[in-house]
């Protein structure tokens, strides 16, 4: 039974794995070619206190497995919560020179979150986020910035290829989505998409393996 | 195989969607499959401990249980996973177990070094409270703090113009 609806979900997740389409200008990025990056937690300006948090344990698998070495998020979160800095908003006020020098880091990924929220109706409940990634150097040069967002609305997609078996589909998986709003594939994708299989990709950190080797 | 689904609607439970739920965010994010690195769940076991402080024990616990099997198969440990538990390690109170795990992420990356000598050198440093993440006052999450800034030492740096 788990797996069935772990392959519903599985199936909709999948949708979003394509080829990657060509690299937006990532000169500024390459010069800078840092190799490792300070992850401070992100700045919220949605309705949910949750999502900062949720949302910094998503963001360091993605980026070490572009090859970067990504200075421990948690780490950095209780290393700035000694400076003082609990709110994001704090840290994202001081200066990025400051910051990277502060924890030896070459680069600095800011991200803000715009939206994190839940919109519930019988068969359909649209789940939203979205966000704003951006990569300042040590030097505070940006090197490279994106916005993603990503909508899930579990009655709109799927086929089975039965009226029944759609009908039911979509009641599973508004059910699910209402259980307990998940947001963390959604953001999980928002995040593979920008560092990895979209437009805005990132060029390969120092540890990435040569691409013959893939 | 809609009769199966019928199934299926009829017989979720809590705990079996929230089992769903777990099994599908570990399944998705195409772009991890056949990585770099043996991650031990590491993603997750955050997300829980931030859900649900208690939980932290538990992240630290599964965290060195995986390194330890890492290590057994002379497999490369991860980015940032000595030091996570060594700052599990600090905030449990075990100011040796934390050293320890710093230093060995300090040999493993040498990324890390800069931030591992640092808090291996600040390592008696008391640790400030933590603080919930889920403030009481929910009416007005994203506003900034209401009460004056707390007065500890910011690195030196001051505010930005």
């Amino acid at each position: 039974m788990i797996r069935t609806i772990a392959t519903i979900g599985l199936l909709a997740l999948l949708a979003a794995c394509k080829t990657p389409p060509p690299h937006v200008d990532t000169t500024k990025f390459q010069a800078a070619a840092p190799r490792s990056i300070l992850i401070p937690p992100p700045v919220n300006h949605s309705l949910d206190v949750d999502a900062p948090n949720y949302m910094l344990s998503t963001l360091p698998v993605p980026l070490a497995e572009r090859g970067f070495y990504v200075i421990p998020v948690h780490t950095t979160k209780v290393v700035l919560e000694g400076e003082g800095l609990y709110e994001p908003e704090r840290v994202a006020e001081q200066p990025p020179e400051a910051l990277a020098k502060l924890f030896g880091a070459d680069a600095i990924l800011y991200v803000t979150i715009n939206r994190w929220d839940a919109q519930y109706a019988v068969l359909d409940t649209v789940v939203t986020v979205d966000f704003n990634y951006r990569i300042v150097s040590k030097t505070g040069e940006e090197l490279w910035s994106h916005h993603q967002w990503m909508r899930y609305q579990p009655g709109g997609s799927g086929n089975t290829g039965s009226l029944i078996g759609n009908l039911v589909a979509a009641a599973v998986k508004a059910a699910l989505v209402r259980a307990t709003p998940n947001f963390m594939p959604l953001t999980r994708q928002a995040n593979d998409i920008t560092f990895t299989t979209g437009p805005s990709s990132l060029p390969d950190g120092p540890y990435a393996l040569p691409a013959a080797a893939r | 195989m809609s009769r199966r689904h019928q199934r299926v609607a009829t017989r979720l439970s809590h705990r079996s969607l929230l089992a769903a739920v777990v099994a599908t965010a570990l399944l998705g994010g195409c772009a991890h499959r056949g990585g770099l690195y043996a991650w031990g769940g590491y993603d997750q076991l955050l997300y829980q401990a931030y859900k649900n402080p208690g939980d932290a024990l538990v992240a630290q616990q599964e965290l060195q249980a995986h390194i330890a099997s890492l290590e057994a198969s002379h497999t490369k440990v991860p980015p940032g996973l000595y030091a996570e538990v060594g700052t599990f390690c600090l905030q449990a109170g075990d100011r040796a177990c934390a050293a320890r795990q710093y230093e060995k992420e300090a040999q493993a990356w040498p990324e890390s070094r800069p931030l591992m000598t640092t808090l291996v050198a600040h390592i008696d440093r008391p640790l400030p409270p933590a603080r919930p993440a889920s403030a009481p006052d929910a009416a007005q999450p994203s506003a900034p703090p209401a009460g004056p800034a707390p007065a500890a030492s910011t690195p030196s740096t001051g505010a930005r113009p």
